[in-house]
């Protein structure tokens, strides 16, 4: 029953270059682009650049990368989107669980290269299933376990998430042996704050309609921000962002072809069934507010000084912000949807959730009420990584994007 | 994104040329326009001296000397009368924008950032007790000049003079004063040398030690004596309320990124918790602007009555 790691990692590669040449057929003649599709298949290949450093897993939005970044480890998202063997998991795991966390979970059992390459692993305590995960993880890895709080607006949750990320940090230092100082810092917040502003200027460019990339290649280049280096990635996208800049008259679609919001629960790699789908019935992703996608870049950090504790006070607020559904009251990702729906002129919302998360399922209703009132329509979508259901996806998908096409005349 | 500090700028600016050097050390500041700002007049040994008694104090030593009749008591009034209408205009802005010492304990802080030394505050529940003591300094010090005048006032009939106790030209005459560390941080280096009863007068060491308590703190705090301990500071805090200018926020566009708490040196929450009124009011403000700067989403705006003129600049 047992798959050795190789086996597993081939498995895992040849759905990301599936996904991918899927992905750069579709694309029509933007060469920046290839630059994503090569970093998303390699990967799992060489780590030449990281050798003599420590490669420091992360689990979640949560985790400060600056900080790890300035310690002079890498980090690298474990969260995985792959669907096979999951049932290796689940003899550990709940059947009614994140297929996300069964997923990353059964990597880690069948001890992936993923898991293999990583010196230590970060967990926050963000949702429910991942806070579990943690426990699991440091069965078979170094974990240290970041806690979020469960509110981002009360002053004593401001400060427990203060103190523990300088635990984190004390952590870090021990783990790297290199002490964290302001000047490493200040550096590594301003190659971050270039990753936001130059995802902020992709996203610009999306507001165009019709735009000039398809959803799908922004959630890739979006993607590769978690694995690949900062600078190369950097340049890479900003290498994109004039192409697109310069060639807005090469259109994706057709300017009758809806604008689509997904929002909800992550999109990672290799998990691109609802992207396609949509894409593929005629719709085009413009903008979205999920973990792999816009969230983690949408806050600057912007420290008053440049002394370690006012930038540790900056990075803790930007993660405060994130509007992630595991924080009570949340009211904030609305007013952020509301805002980013009419800035990007949709038309209609693919809620996308993966089965079993709660914290997502619960707000599915207020999204849905909040969007009513400004007349948006909303596909709400519950699905898993197994592809047995996009026959079903795609009718649904269609029918709605059919229905928005109506609308729109 | 990259925050360009162009009030931070502008601010140091006028703080240097308008609040140090033209009012205090021009003629033509300290003559004519100084008086009319009780707020930030402190005694200044290198100017000829103001209009008023050759000397200028902050407005509890206005009170002070106008109630032991060393000043005429028309001064009080034309002294209070001036500082409410200065500080029904700008609120508390004068200490942001004015004050030598507040100019002072920012340089200081500059000084910390540039050593990348950290910074170290009190918990939110000492900070909040603490910003309660410039308040009782007040009322002390009011207490302290009314009790003292009416003892005068009382003493009077059997011929007893402020003046025929204390000798022409006395500057440290309010008990106040004496161990206010205002005074000596304005004239530092001229002090030790000019005023041969610096060190013979046992109440200097205790103002030595005050003003050595100030100098530490404000190194590690940002404003640690406008937050904490300056009763002038406390009298103008009271117009904030209603003052002309101030900081409105759109409530639709704050996320609630405590970016604009961060900033702030006076330590203010309510400018990121403010869910409800549109005009942001806190009593330590100083309007010192570095909120509205940092604002990423350009939600505050500094407003003259409810007309918006200041915003911040688009930063994305």
């Amino acid at each position: 029953m047992t798959i050795n790691p190789k086996e597993s990692c081939a498995q895992l590669k040849s759905k990301i270059i599936e996904c991918t040449s899927y992905l750069s057929k579709k694309n029509k003649g933007c060469k920046a682009l290839h630059y994503f599709y090569k970093r998303a298949r390699e990967f799992y290949d060489k780590k030449k650049a990281w050798s003599g450093r420590k490669v420091i897993g992360t689990l979640c939005n949560f985790v400060p990368v600056e900080l790890i970044r300035a310690a002079g480890a890498i980090p690298v998202r474990l969260c995985a989107g792959f669907g096979e063997n999951i049932d290796i998991a689940e003899k550990t795991l709940p059947r009614l669980y994140c297929p996300l966390v069964k997923s990353t979970y059964t990597l880690l059992l069948q001890n992936n290269v993923l898991f293999k390459i990583v010196d230590a692993v970060i967990s926050p305590t963000s949702c429910d299933c991942k806070k579990k995960l943690a426990e699991l993880c440091a069965l078979h890895k170094k974990t240290y376990v970041l806690e979020v709080p469960h509110t981002s607006i009360t002053p004593q949750s401001r400060e427990l998430w203060l103190a523990s990320l300088n635990s984190l940090k004390t952590d870090l230092e021990k783990l790297t042996g290199t002490r964290i100082s302001s000047k490493k810092l200040k550096e590594s917040i301003d190659i971050y704050n270039r990753m936001h502003s130059l995802v902020h200027r992709l996203y610009d460019i999306r507001k165009n309609h019709p735009p000039p990339i398809w959803g799908g290649d922004a959630l890739i280049v979006t993607n590769t921000a978690f694995f690949d280096d900062p600078m190369q990635w950097s340049n890479a996208v900003e290498a994109l962002c004039k192409e697109l800049e310069n060639n807005t008259h090469k259109y994706v679609c057709d300017s009758n072809s809806p604008r689509i919001f997904l929002t909800g629960t992550p999109v990672i790699l290799p998990a691109w069934k609802i992207v396609n789908v949509i894409e593929d019935a005629g719709g085009i992703i413009v903008c979205d507010d999920i973990c792999t996608g816009f969230k983690p870049f949408f806050d600057p950090i912007i420290p008053t000084h440049s002394t370690l504790t006012d930038m540790l006070i900056a990075i803790a607020d930007k993660y405060l912000m994130h509007t992630c559904a595991c924080f009570v009251p949340n009211t904030a990702r609305i007013e952020r949807l509301l805002k980013l729906v009419e800035n990007f002129k949709i038309d209609g919302v693919v809620y996308y959730r993966l089965h079993c998360c709660h914290t997502y399922g619960a707000e599915e209703w207020r999204i849905r009420s909040a969007l009513k009132a400004v007349n948006i329509p909303v596909l709400s979508i519950e699905t898993d990584y197994s592809e047995g259901d996009i026959g079903q996806l795609k009718t649904r998908l269609e029918a709605f994007i059919e229905m928005l096409k109506a609308r729109k005349e | 994104m990259k925050i360009q500090h162009k009030i931070r700028h502008i601010r140091l600016c006028v703080q240097l040329v308008v609040g140090l050097f033209f009012l205090n050390m021009t003629a033509v500041g300290a003559y004519i326009v100084a008086p009319l700002l009780p707020v930030i007049r402190f005694d200044y040994p290198g100017t000829p001296g103001t209009i008023i008694g050759g000397q200028r104090v902050c407005d509890i030593g206005i009170i002070y000397r106008a109630l032991t009749q060393f000043w005429p008591l028309a001064f009080l009034i034309i002294a209070v009368a001036m500082l409410i209408l200065v500080c029904i205009i700008v609120g508390r802005g004068l200490c942001g924008w004015l004050c030598p010492i507040g100019l002072f304990q920012d340089l200081l802080t500059k000084l910390r950032v540039f050593l990348r030394i950290n910074k170290k505050e009190f918990s939110q529940s000492i900070h909040e007790k603490l910003v309660l003591v410039k308040y009782a300094i007040f009322v002390l010090a009011l207490l302290l000049a009314a009790s003292i005048g009416l003892s005068f006032i009382a003493s009077q009939s059997a011929g007893i003079t402020y003046k025929s106790i204390y000798p022409e030209g006395t500057t440290q005459v309010a008990p106040f004063c004496t161990i206010c560390p205002a005074p000596d941080i304005y004239y530092i280096g001229t002090v030790i040398n000019t005023h041969d009863f610096y060190f013979s007068d046992p109440t200097r060491y205790f103002a030595l030690t005050v003003i050595i308590i100030v100098f530490a703190g404000s190194f590690m705090i940002p404003r640690f004596w406008c937050r904490y301990f300056c009763p002038v500071g406390a009298t103008s805090s009271f117009f904030n309320k209603v003052s002309i200018i101030s900081i409105r926020k759109k409530h639709a566009d704050c996320v609630r990124c405590y970016y604009c708490t961060n900033a702030c040196s006076m330590r203010i929450r309510k400018v990121c918790e403010e869910y409800e009124k549109d005009r942001v009011v806190d009593m330590n403000c100083t309007l010192c602007l570095e909120c509205i700067e940092v604002c990423p989403e350009n939600a505050l705006s500094l407003s003259v009555f409810t007309k918006q003129v200041y915003q911040g600049w688009k930063k994305r």
